[in-house]
């Protein structure tokens, strides 16, 4: 059986196609919650021209967007069985979306045992480094930053944190020492959510994953084992499938 | 449309049941309890009602807080009326005075006092305050500007030494009433008052041990409603909704009807009337609130006053085990023993930004639950609707993971 998973994010859309548990092909695209039903049945013809889709399962933010779905999972169960799909060692996951983190705590099968999701605002999320990246004008490629020095930005508010870089650029602090300032702030933000679960073994999913320099700071910082997958940004719809399928449609 | 479903209904009683919890409120209006559809009338005509009573002569005490012994007002022929503090569109004009950060029912209230938009504010002659968080009693020092107040002086712990200075509080306020109204408290009139209290205590308690019931056999918004405008309306009209809606129920558990779902206990804040987003949120994703830990339910009727005296009345007062106390045990184990009461699959704890007491004292409470391996999630927010998504999220995921 064909199922395929659509994961609408506040950002992005994730599209996956799954037969008997193996990923045939998947597809990321540049448009997340505002995004209307007839451009998500485009996308979904597209897959269709090549295969043959038996069931859609709708996973992510705008989820209940996709009337035609013929299940919908919540991300946080999703991104549980996701993790466990792409390393049985997995304990637990730490996804940072566009629209908030999550630090999710799972068993050995991938069932959600426990998770905390960041507060409403911002901070340590995907959009904060999206806009902190916008006033640094940083258009190439992000892991080509990153220093040893890492400039100190106290706030932890979105808002604030715009201000705080644009005086640390005044002072003509190096951009990539910023950039850590920023890292190092999602960061601490993050770390007390993965030690108040006590997880080890640590599925980092979402866009933010594709961030080495930014990884490799969370892995020191939590002292914990970080494992991302090669494609982070769709775990959250392969684990939405394979829970739709362990459900039964 | 409504014809088919009545059909479907009839069928199918069970699965309709899993539809109305799961979907939209138009559906559950079918299956509204005669008792609610009366609780929403009376609440619509109490303003005026109010007014009448205040014609007649009666004093109205605005009171913020389970904390105010109402036996005492009630024993003066007065009426007790709690105070609007649950919208967001008083808050701006609070804001004016009071700090942003600052919990959204403090700056509500304050807002409806000072844009005279509450019409029990309008009615009050004076409010009664206490003491409880500091956001509130220095609150209080700004509304005073406002309107006449009385504040009691809680206790934070209670020790024998503190339970000395609450009777005193107790009688002091004893007083106050006398002089508002002039009408001395006598203690046959104290005795009425203090068995109608119970009376309605005991009515509350018989509800709670009805929703234990599998299926549960009302709906966690509507005794949400019911305890909202028990603070609101006038005594012997709470007694008598309580009392059909006893009868109602107990018909419902008879024939085995109800809501299926996922059990909630919600602990945490008060929600005050307008503020009802969490409950509404967690029975759309297919959770049935079976009991609230909350100053709107078990901290505003549970213990009954054992003896009409004045120690007596205080001294059910302080077993509140309200989050300002320091070492609130009791509340822990409360919360424990409704889990166990109401056969509760998962516990939601509810705090308002920026309520300190609540929220600190929610890592004691989540780890109590975790040590005996009863879920729980911690949920902040406030009255804004603009996180109703995100909240859906978590709810969602907590209720699919129990």
């Amino acid at each position: 059986m064909n199922i395929l998973g659509i994961d609408v994010g506040s950002t992005t859309t994730k599209l996956v196609l799954m037969e008997y548990k193996k990923i045939v092909d998947y597809k990321i695209e540049n448009i997340g919650v505002a995004v209307e039903e007839e451009d998500i049945l485009k996308m979904v013809s597209e897959f269709e021209k090549q295969y043959s889709v038996d069931k859609v399962v709708a996973t992510g933010y705008g989820r209940h967007k996709i009337t035609f779905a013929d299940k919908v999972v919540p991300e946080v169960i999703a991104l549980g069985r996701g993790a466990n799909y792409f390393f049985k060692e997995a304990d637990g996951v730490v996804d940072i979306g566009g629209q908030d983190s999550k630090v999710i705590k799972i068993d050995k099968e991938g069932n959600v045992v426990d998770f905390i999701l960041s507060d409403k605002c911002a901070a340590g999320t995907g959009k904060f480094l999206e806009k902190c990246i916008e006033i640094l004008k940083i258009e190439d490629d992000i892991n080509k930053y990153r220093s040893d020095r890492v400039a100190k930005i106290s706030s932890m508010c979105a808002v604030f944190a715009e201000s705080e870089i644009i005086s640390l650029l005044s002072k003509k602090t190096p951009k990539e020492d910023i950039l850590m300032g920023v890292y190092e702030s999602i960061c601490n933000r993050i770390v007390p959510m993965i030690n108040r679960l006590g997880i080890n073994n640590i599925v980092f999913s979402g866009g933010v994953a594709k961030n080495k320099v930014l990884a490799k700071m969370l892995e020191k910082k939590s002292n914990k084992n970080i494992l991302i997958p090669k494609e982070p940004q769709i775990v959250c719809c392969v684990g939405a499938i394979l829970e739709a399928d362990r459900k039964g449609f | 449309m409504i014809m088919f479903l009545y059909s479907y209904v009839s069928k199918n009683f069970d699965d309709f049941q899993k539809y109305v919890i799961k979907k939209s409120n138009n559906l559950g209006d079918m299956m509204e309890l005669n008792a609610i559809k009366k609780l929403k009338e009376k609440f619509a005509n109490r303003k005026e009602q109010l007014y009448k009573q205040k014609e007649e002569g009666k004093k109205v005490f605005g009171m913020f807080c389970a904390f105010v012994p109402i036996e005492l007002i009630l024993a003066a022929d007065a009426i007790p009326v709690g105070l609007c503090g649950g919208k967001n569109d008083t808050i701006p004009i609070a804001e004016e005075d009071l700090p942003r950060n600052l919990c959204p029912l403090i700056k509500s209230s304050y807002g409806f006092k000072k844009a005279k938009s509450c019409p029990y504010f309008e009615a009050a002659d004076i409010i009664i305050g206490e003491t409880t968080c500091d956001g509130k009693k220095k609150m209080f020092e700004l509304l005073e500007r406002m309107v006449k107040m009385h504040v009691m002086q809680l206790p934070y712990i209670k020790t024998e030494k503190a339970k000395e200075l609450w009777i005193e509080e107790v009688k002091k306020l004893k007083e106050l009433i006398e002089n508002v109204t002039g009408n001395k408290i006598t203690e046959e009139k104290l005795k009425e008052s203090v068995e109608k209290v119970n009376r309605m205590r005991k009515l509350f308690y018989k509800l709670y041990e009805l929703r234990a019931n599998k299926p549960t056999p009302i709906k966690g918004i509507d005794v949400l409603k019911l305890f909202q405008f028990a603070y609101l309306l006038d005594i012997d009209d709470t007694i008598e909704i309580l009392e059909d809606l006893i009868k109602e129920l107990e018909e419902r558990v008879k024939k085995g009807e109800g809501y299926e779902g996922k059990r909630i206990l919600i602990t945490g804040c008060p929600m005050v009337a307008g503020n009802t987003k969490i409950v509404e949120l967690i029975e759309e994703v297919g959770g049935v609130v079976v009991g609230e830990e909350s100053c709107t339910g078990t901290r505003f009727f549970e213990n009954l006053v054992e003896e009409v005296t004045i120690e007596s009345i205080a001294e059910r007062y302080l077993k509140i085990p309200c989050a300002c106390m320091f070492h609130n045990d009791e509340r822990i184990e409360n919360i424990k023993r409704l889990v166990k009461e109401l056969k509760v699959d998962g516990v939601v704890y509810y705090t308002l930004q920026y309520c300190h007491t609540f929220n600190v004292e929610g890592a004691r409470v989540e780890d109590e639950l975790k040590k005996e391996g009863i879920p729980v999630i911690r949920i902040e927010t406030d009255y804004s609707e603009s996180d109703r998504e995100q909240l859906k999220t978590r709810l969602e995921a907590f209720i699919e993971m129990i």
